[in-house]
């Protein structure tokens, strides 16, 4: 295959090309040839996935259905919670030092419990800018932020795409993209 | 005396070699001053060259000839130069015991770095990293020590403390006020406060930067932000007439904390608890910018401020207000506008003063440049009566009022009446002023942790400030507006930067400037004629920095990483401009 754009030798002769037929020139056959394609595919079964409605076309499997994630995908993060339902997180902001895109806000400030010294005030990531390395859960020393497979959520705007902690600690990764079942 | 001792004693200096180095020392000096004098580090927690030896840390092990039994080592902070000495700091043997030393002081300390505040600027992390072992063989449950606040300012951990008993030491030495103690015996002593104190002398924050670990916590700033990723700027405190040296450090363009930096000439490695909180003057009620009383943007009061001054008689009466928190250029500009019309500078009122065990002072004047506008306008109590008086008799064409103390300055309520016989006004403000009312044109004044320029502090030190705040949003500075104000009066052909207008206050008035510049002033200061204090800018620094000896080492001053990304908010990051 030629480059695009390379051009046509100079000295190409002008009547190159065969002269066309009438047929040829009214269009019509190729036409009706075209539009026989798009009625064919009527009748096939459909390739197009509602995504984010339904899930996405396992690629991997080169199967036409529908199939789940890998679960050793990096997608969207969850905030950890313990046993109390309190986040994990510290605030030690280790993973804000790691992150290599700096998509990471935290504000800590003082814990109201006993048991720890400090918490996040604001936790924030801007899924835009996150590139899924996964250092973050790498870098934490609680164990308190994850890499979940859940796969990008689409939305309407860009504001939305920055997650704060309330949105994080109940981002659950059960609740996948509906799947549609596997055939 | 022998006549070997009298010769010893005529030598200025001592000859020892340090791991095969020949390094000059002082008569008097210990092995670890000679060390660092010569830019050699010897690791050390409890020695400060501010407070007395203590030799409990035991982490300055060094071999050394003659000082007591060979090879035996001996701690470099208690061991006195002497002629000929041979010192190794490096060898095989000198890092198991160094290895040795710190394993015994991480028995007993929680691995909590993650949580810690000290952590990034931590001496015990950074030695244990330089100079420990890897691993530990304790496997045995570590104790338990109280965690409490010790006073308003500190807050104790007691199973981070290593009790190299600095800060008990400095309530002793510097501070005098003996709040501070050792408590019980062996692994469970702590440090405490005497039953019935509390850890309130006036000093008490220095502390927390004496503390090598992390066991003594600034309260004030406890769990806002990470070391690392403080910008800090060299400046100067602007809470009294001492001016202590500071390091400003900042995040996300807010004063999180003030440091004392080290100027021998000044404050040595200490500054106060009333200087140390006075940043938040900087994030408190400020003046907005308004035309007739109406918000507007900078650019166009400026515009406003450019036709008032350019529609002036060439004769007409300019009279202004000054205080003592201006700086020397913004004085200097204001003397310049006022041409020879009548001058007024307010000070914010005097507090108490104190001075400390080794001489650290706390200035009674708490504006820091009193002695600038002594120097700027020849003397520094013109009351604002002959501004009264002028504008009383309506022969003020224009007032220009400059207010640089954070909550404004106690004007009387005679003045601020009669300022409105004033043809006009223009007023540049910190905090809403009581002149703001009816002025033709406000502008939000900086606050010192803004400000580029220089203060003169008691002692007639001249002292660079360095603007720390970079993002001052909707304000300008105060010195680019008082010279776009002389701009449109013909007096000055163009707008200088702060360096500018000190170069050409300097040349005005070499007698009471000399030949300071910024470059001399540098970060040290530099004494102006006449001055009390006449210590060269290069003797203002010693060997030893204040703060943690791992400070700033992993500071991240990188442009891009504390300006464009790490935003207060989602809506900052840049990709949300313009959506939804």
């Amino acid at each position: 295959m030629s480059a695009p754009h390379t051009p046509a030798p100079q000295d190409a002769p002008e009547g190159d090309h065969p002269p066309l037929t009438a047929s040829e020139k009214s269009y019509l056959p190729s036409i009706v040839k075209g539009i026989g394609i798009t009625l064919q595919r009527f009748f096939k079964p459909n390739f197009t996935v509602q995504y984010p409605e339904v899930g996405p076309y396992d690629y991997a499997a080169q199967d036409r259905a529908i199939g789940e994630v890998n679960p050793r995908h990096r997608g969207e993060h969850i905030l950890v919670k313990d046993e109390q339902g309190r986040e994990k997180c510290v605030a030690c902001l280790l993973c804000m030092a790691a992150c290599p895109a700096l998509c990471i806000h935290i504000e800590p400030e003082p814990a109201p419990w006993d048991d720890r010294e400090r918490r996040p005030k604001v936790f924030e990531i801007d899924m835009l800018r996150c590139i899924y390395c996964g250092y973050c859960e790498e870098a934490c020393p609680c164990d308190a932020i994850r890499l979940t497979p859940k796969l990008y959520t689409p939305t309407t705007s860009r504001t939305e795409r920055v997650y704060d902690k309330e949105r994080l600690l109940e981002n659950n990764p059960e609740a996948q993209v509906p799947q549609r079942p596997r055939k | 005396m022998s006549d070997a001792a009298s010769e010893v004693e005529a030598k200025t200096t001592i000859s020892i070699t340090i791991d095969g180095d020949a390094v000059e020392a002082q008569p008097g000096d210990n092995v670890l001053q000679a060390a660092m004098k010569a830019g050699k580090m010897i690791p050390h927690y409890c020695w400060h060259p501010g407070l007395s030896v203590a030799g409990n840390c035991r982490m300055c092990l060094v071999f050394a000839t003659k000082a007591g039994p060979p090879n035996k080592p001996v701690i470099a902070c208690n061991t006195q130069v002497v002629e000929g000495m041979e010192v190794e700091t490096k060898s095989d043997r000198v890092k198991a015991a160094q290895e040795g030393v710190m394993e015994f002081l991480l028995i007993n300390h929680p691995l909590d770095c993650p949580v810690c505040d000290q952590a990034g600027e931590c001496d015990l992390q950074q030695f244990s990293y330089d100079y420990g072992r890897e691993t530990s063989p304790f496997v045995e449950e570590k104790t338990q020590r109280p965690r409490k606040d010790l006073g308003p300012l500190v807050r104790f951990s007691g199973n981070r403390c290593i009790v190299c008993t600095r800060c008990v030491r400095f309530c002793d030495e510097v501070a005098g006020s003996s709040e501070l103690s050792v408590v019980n015996r062996g692994e469970m002593s702590w440090i405490d406060t005497f039953p019935g104190l509390e850890l309130d002398n006036p000093l008490s924050g220095c502390t927390v930067d004496l503390c090598p670990v992390g066991a003594l916590l600034d309260r004030d700033s406890i769990h806002t932000t990470r070391p690392w990723l403080l910008r800090s700027t060299n400046s100067v405190c602007g809470g009294c007439a001492t001016g202590c040296n500071v390091n400003v450090d900042t995040f996300q363009d807010e004063v999180k904390r003030l440091t004392p930096r080290e100027n021998q000439a000044v404050n040595r490695w200490w500054m106060c608890d009333e200087g140390r909180l006075s940043y938040r003057e900087a994030h408190e009620a400020r003046s907005g910018v308004a035309i007739d009383g109406q918000e507007a943007t900078v650019l166009a009061a400026l515009e406003r401020a450019r036709a008032i001054l350019g529609d002036l008689d060439g004769g007409a009466t300019v009279a202004v207000l000054g205080t003592g928190f201006a700086t020397n250029e913004e004085l200097y500009l204001l003397r310049h506008l006022s041409s020879d019309g009548p001058v007024g500078l307010a000070y914010r009122a005097d507090g108490p003063t104190w001075t400390g065990k080794d001489g650290f002072t706390i200035s009674a004047d708490k504006n820091p440049n009193r002695e600038g506008a002594r120097r700027v306008f020849g003397s520094s109590d013109l009351a604002p009566d002959d501004v009264q008086s002028e504008l009383t008799a309506g022969n003020v064409a224009l007032l220009i009022v400059h207010d640089a103390i954070p909550g404004g300055a106690e004007w009387s309520p005679e003045l601020v009446t009669a300022a409105a016989k004033a043809k006009h006004r223009i007023v540049i403000s910190h905090s809403p002023s009581p002149f703001a009312s009816g002025a033709d044109v406000v502008f939000g004044g900086l606050h010192w942790t803004e400000k580029d320029g220089s203060f003169v502090n008691g002692k007639g030190r001249l002292q660079r400030v360095r603007a720390a705040l970079t993002e001052s949003g909707a304000r300008v500075s105060d010195v680019e507006v008082l010279q776009e104000l002389a701009v449109a009066r013909g007096l000055a052909p163009r707008v200088l930067s702060a360096a500018g207008v000190f170069r050409k206050l300097a040349t005005a008035s070499p007698s009471s400037f000399g030949d300071a510049t910024y470059q001399r002033a540098g970060d040290a200061g530099v004494p102006l004629p006449g001055a009390e204090d006449t210590v060269a800018p290069e003797d203002a620094h010693s060997f030893y920095p204040a703060g943690p000896k791992s400070r700033g080492h992993n500071r991240a001053n990188d442009e891009q990483v504390r300006g464009s990304v790490h935003r207060k908010s989602a809506a900052g990051y840049g990709t949300t401009r313009g959506d939804v």
